[in-house]
C-alpha cells in the first residue's frame, strides 16, 4: 500500500516516513514524500495511493486547500487523508473535518498514534 | 524514537539553523518596512516559527519548544491583526532569534543555555500579546459571493486577510488559472508574484483542469485589490479568467455609514479628530525615547565640561546636534504622517449623494472612484469635501446629458462621473472627470453677456469660456435647475482651493466631457520653498507657486503702461521687485533673477537678486500684528536661526495686479 506524505520542513517529513515506516509492521507500506503541496500535486498522478498524510501551514498552497483539491476531484475523492497539524488551531481543525479529511492529529503526537489513525485510515 | 535519535538530533539541528537563519533575516526586513509590513511576510515569520516550534516539540527539546510556542502565540495574533507592530515588538522578535540560536547550539554545549533568560523573555512575549488593538469593525464577508467549498478551504488566517482587504475598500477577484502540469508551480509563483505587487493573494485552491482532458491543473485564486478587473487582467496576460466577487463594487462604506444625509447640509465631517494606527504613535513614543537618549548626552558633557579635551568635547557637542537635528526631522516627518487620512474617506460621503443627485435630476449616473488609498492631510481632506462636491453637481447638472441625448451621440445612456486621486511629486492631484457634453463656449457666452461679463462684440473661446465660469458672478446655475450652485459659484471653489495652497485647472473636449483638475500640497505643515534674497533680506517661496526662474540683465525689463515687464515668450509678464513690495534697501545691480509664479490663472513675475537654493520649510504663524500684511504667509527658520519670510504669492498678485488683470486691461 502507498501512503502519500506532504510535509514542507525535511527533518519533519523524515521523522514522519520513519515512524511509518518503522512503526508499522504488518503493514508493508511505501511511502512518497512530497516537501510541499505543490510537489503533491505533480506526484498525485503517477501514483494510486492509498492514504495521504498532510502538514496544514506551508507555503504556496496549505494543507486545507491540497484537501479540498483531492475531496473535490473524481479520482481522488475516496484516497482517505490524515491531517496533521500543531495544536491552538481548533479552528482549522474544524475546517478540515468540514472539507472531508478523515482524521486528525496534533503535533507533538506520539508514534504510535500516527501509526494507530493510519492504519485506521487503511482500514487494516 | 529509538534508533533514529542520533539522526534526527542532527536533522534538527542543521533545519534549525536554517529556519532561524531565514527568521534572522525576515525580522530584519520586517524592521525595514517600518509601519506598512507586508501581510505575507509577517506570516511568513509566523510559518517559519510554528515549524521551530513543532520540530522542537516532536524531539523532546523542551526550552526550544516553549520559547517557539510563546512566540508563535505572540506571531499568530500579529497576523490576525490583533496585536500592533512596534519597535518593543521587533526587538523581543530580535532577542528570540538570539536566544533561540543560543539554546540550538545548547544542544551541543550545554553551557551556552545558561546564557538565556528565558523567563524573562517569555515574561516579555507574553506582555506583547496580551496587548490589545482596537477591533476595526465589521470585515463584511457576507458582501463576497463565495461557494461553500472555497469558503471552507480558508485557514482561519486566510479569512482574516479578506476580511482585512475588504476594510481596506479593496475590490475581490476570483481569479481562475489553468497550467500544464510540468510546469504549474514556476508559473503559479510568477503569477503570484506579480498580483502580489498591487494587491495581495489571498487563497491558492487547485482545482481539476477544466479542460478534462487530465493534462493540466487549473488554480483559483482571491486576490484582493484597488486595481481595476481590466488591469488585472492585462497583468496577467490575458490568460485568467478574473471576476468580481464583491457585491456592491461602489461605495462599499456606504450602509456602514447609516444616517440618511441631508444635501442642504455642509458634507464636511465635523469631527476635528483624526484616527491614528497606534504604529505611527509608537514610532513618535520611540523618537521622543530617542531625543531623551539624547538630551542625556548632554547633561553628561556639560558636567564633565572642562575635564575632557576641548577637541574631544566639541567632537561629542557636533555628534549631539547631529543627532538633535536627525531625530527632531524624524519627528516631524512622523506628525505629519499622523495628520495623514486617505482621500477614500470622503469617497462614501461624495458616493451617497451622488445617487441621490441622480435620482432627483432623472439622470443615470456610474460614479468610478479612484486612488482611495491616497493620503492627504485630513485637514485638506476636509476642506475638499465641499468644493469637489461642487464640481461633481456641475458635471452631473450641466455636464451629462439627458439619457436620449447622449444615446443619439452614440454614447451609453448612464453618464460616468470618474473621480481619481492620485500622488504626482509633492503633491496630490484629484480628477474629477465626466463623459458629458464638454464645455461649450457656445452656451457660455449669452450668459455672461447676460451677467454683464463681456462686451457684446467680444468673442469667446474655449479657454475664455473656461476663465468666465471661474468668474465671480457667472453662476447661473440656481436659475437653471436647483441642484448645482446655491448660490455659490466656480469662483468660490477656486478660493477654496486657493486658500487651501492648491490649483483648479479645467480640461473641455467638446461632445466628449471635461476633467476639473485639483492640485493640493500633500500638506500645509511643510512646503518645498525656493530661498531667494532681495536686498538685505532672504524670502521662502512656496514651490508650488513658482513656474520657472530665469535670470536677466536690468535692460530687458520693459515698462509698458507705467509698470515694469518682462517679455517672455512673447508674453508680458508684469514684474514686482520684492525688495520694493516690502519696503527693503536694496541697490541697483547689474543682473537679477525673475521668479515666475503663478496663482491660479494669474501670473507675476517677481524680481529678485539671487537664488539661494531649495529646501523644505515649515511655516509659522508671524503673529496677529503681521497677519494682515499682503503677501506674508508667515515666517519659517532656514538654519542658522535665520528667520525669514514667507511670500504668498496669491496676496501679492491681489495687491499689486496681475498678468490675467493687465492683459485684459491691454485688449
Amino acid at each position: 500500500m502507498k501512503v502519500l506524505v506532504v510535509e514542507d520542513s525535511p527533518s519533519m517529513l523524515s521523522m514522519l516516513s520513519n515512524i511509518i515506516e518503522s512503526d508499522s509492521d504488518g503493514l508493508a507500506l511505501e511511502i512518497v514524500e512530497a516537501s510541499s503541496g505543490f510537489e503533491a500535486l505533480k506526484i498525485l498522478p503517477h501514483h494510486r495511493f492509498d492514504a495521504v498524510v498532510t502538514d496544514i501551514n506551508m507555503p504556496d498552497i496549505n494543507g486545507l486547500e491540497l484537501v479540498s483539491f483531492l475531496k473535490s476531484h473524481p479520482t481522488y475523492r475516496e484516497i482517505p487523508v490524515l491531517v496533521v497539524s500543531t495544536e491552538g488551531s481548533a479552528e482549522d481543525r474544524r475546517r478540515a473535518e468540514a472539507l472531508g479529511a478523515e482524521e486528525y492529529l496534533v503535533k507533538p503526537f506520539e508514534p504510535v498514534d500516527l501509526v494507530e489513525k493510519l492504519r485506521r485510515l487503511l482500514g487494516g | 524514537m529509538k534508533r533514529e535519535d542520533q539522526k534526527a538530533r542532527q536533522e534538527f539541528t542543521s533545519e534549525a539553523e536554517e529556519l532561524l537563519e531565514a527568521l534572522s533575516s525576515d525580522v530584519v526586513e520586517l524592521e525595514s518596512q517600518g509601519e506598512e509590513v507586508r501581510p505575507e511576510l509577517v506570516n511568513k515569520i509566523f510559518r517559519e516559527v510554528h515549524s521551530l516550534k513543532g520540530l522542537a516539540g516532536m524531539l523532546g527539546f523542551d526550552q526550544i519548544s516553549e520559547l517557539s510556542h510563546g512566540l508563535e502565540d505572540m506571531l499568530d495574533r500579529l497576523r490576525m491583526g490583533k496585536i500592533p507592530i512596534n519597535r518593543t515588538l521587533v526587538d523581543v522578535l530580535f532577542d528570540s532569534v538570539d536566544s533561540l540560536n543560543r539554546l540550538v547550539i545548547a544542544i551541543q554545549n550545554p553551557e551556552v543555555a545558561g546564557l538565556v533568560d528565558l523567563p524573562g523573555l517569555a515574561g516579555r512575549i507574553r506582555d506583547l500579546s496580551s496587548s490589545q488593538r482596537p477591533r476595526k469593525g465589521e470585515k463584511g464577508l457576507d458582501r463576497i459571493d463565495l461557494d461553500e467549498q472555497t469558503r471552507r478551504s480558508l485557514t482561519e488566517y486566510e479569512e482574516h486577510r479578506l476580511g482585512e482587504n475588504l476594510r481596506k475598500q479593496r475590490s475581490i477577484f476570483s481569479i481562475e488559472l489553468s497550467f500544464d502540469f510540468a510546469t504549474f508551480d514556476e508559473k503559479l509563483r510568477a503569477a503570484t508574484s506579480v498580483l502580489n505587487e498591487s494587491g495581495e493573494v489571498i487563497s491558492t485552491l487547485p482545482a481539476i483542469d477544466p479542460s478534462g482532458a487530465g493534462e493540466g491543473i487549473a488554480f483559483r485564486l482571491l486576490y484582493g485589490t484597488m486595481a481595476e478587473r481590466e488591469e488585472v487582467e492585462r497583468r496577467l496576460g490575458g490568460e485568467a479568467r478574473v471576476s468580481s466577487l464583491v457585491r456592491q463594487p461602489s461605495a462599499p462604506a456606504a450602509a456602514a455609514q447609516g444616517e440618511a444625509l441631508d444635501d442642504e447640509i455642509s458634507l464636511r465631517s465635523v469631527s476635528n479628530t483624526v484616527r491614528v494606527d497606534i504604529a505611527r504613535l509608537d514610532a513618535v513614543m520611540n523618537i521622543v525615547g530617542e531625543l531623551i537618549v539624547e538630551k542625556t548626552s548632554l547633561e553628561s558633557l556639560s558636567r564633565g565640561f572642562g575635564l575632557q579635551s576641548e577637541r574631544i568635547g566639541f567632537q561629542e557637542l557636533n555628534r549631539i546636534a547631529r543627532n538633535l537635528d536627525r531625530k527632531l526631522s524624524d519627528l516631524q516627518r512622523s506628525v505629519i504622517e499622523i495628520r495623514m487620512v486617505p482621500v477614500g474617506q470622503i469617497y462614501s460621503k461624495l458616493a451617497r449623494t451622488v445617487r441621490k443627485l441622480a435620482r432627483e435630476l432623472g439622470k443615470e449616473i456610474e460614479l468610478v472612484l479612484r486612488g482611495e488609498e491616497t493620503e492627504l492631510d485630513k485637514m485638506m481632506v476636509e476642506e475638499l469635501t465641499d468644493p469637489l462636491m461642487h464640481i461633481i453637481r456641475n458635471a452631473i447638472d450641466h455636464g451629462i446629458e439627458p439619457a436620449a441625448e447622449r444615446v443619439a451621440a452614440g454614447k451609453p445612456s448612464a453618464g460616468s462621473v470618474v473621480l481619481d486621486a492620485y500622488q504626482k511629486g509633492n503633491s496630490v492631484v484629484i480628477d474629477v472627470s465626466d463623459d458629458g457634453r464638454g464645455i461649450d463656449p457656445e452656451r457660455i457666452r449669452p450668459v455672461a453677456l447676460r451677467r454683464g461679463l463681456i462686451e457684446p462684440r467680444e468673442s469667446v473661446d474655449l479657454p475664455r469660456a473656461i476663465e468666465l465660469l471661474f468668474t465671480p458672478g457667472f453662476s447661473t446655475a440656481a436659475a437653471v435647475s436647483g441642484v448645482s450652485g446655491r448660490g455659490v459659484g466656480l469662483d468660490v471653489v477656486r478660493k477654496n482651493i486657493q486658500d487651501l495652497k492648491g490649483t483648479i485647472e479645467v480640461m473641455s473636449e467638446p461632445g466628449s466631457g471635461s476633467t476639473f483638475r485639483i492640485s493640493l500640497p500633500i500638506t500645509l505643515a511643510i512646503l518645498q520653498a525656493l530661498i531667494v534674497r532681495a536686498g538685505t533680506d532672504a524670502y521662502a517661496i512656496p514651490l508650488t507657486s513658482v513656474e520657472e526662474s530665469l535670470r536677466i540683465r536690468p535692460d530687458e525689463i520693459r515698462t509698458v503702461e507705467g509698470r515694469e515687464v518682462y517679455m517672455l515668450r512673447e508674453r508680458a509678464i508684469p514684474l514686482l521687485r520684492l525688495s520694493d513690495a516690502f519696503a527693503t534697501e536694496s541697490e541697483p545691480r547689474s543682473k537679477h533673477f525673475i521668479v515666475v509664479t503663478r496663482s491660479g490663472e494669474r501670473q507675476i513675475g517677481l524680481l529678485v537678486d539671487s537664488l539661494v537654493r531649495q529646501q523644505e520649510i515649515v511655516i509659522k504663524s508671524i503673529g496677529a500684528r503681521l497677519d494682515s500684511v499682503p503677501g506674508i504667509a508667515g515666517a519659517t527658520e532656514i538654519g542658522e536661526n535665520e528667520i525669514i519670510l514667507v511670500v504668498d504669492v496669491g496676496s501679492l498678485i491681489d495687491q499689486f495686479g496681475s498678468a490675467a488683470r493687465g492683459r485684459r486691461a491691454a485688449g
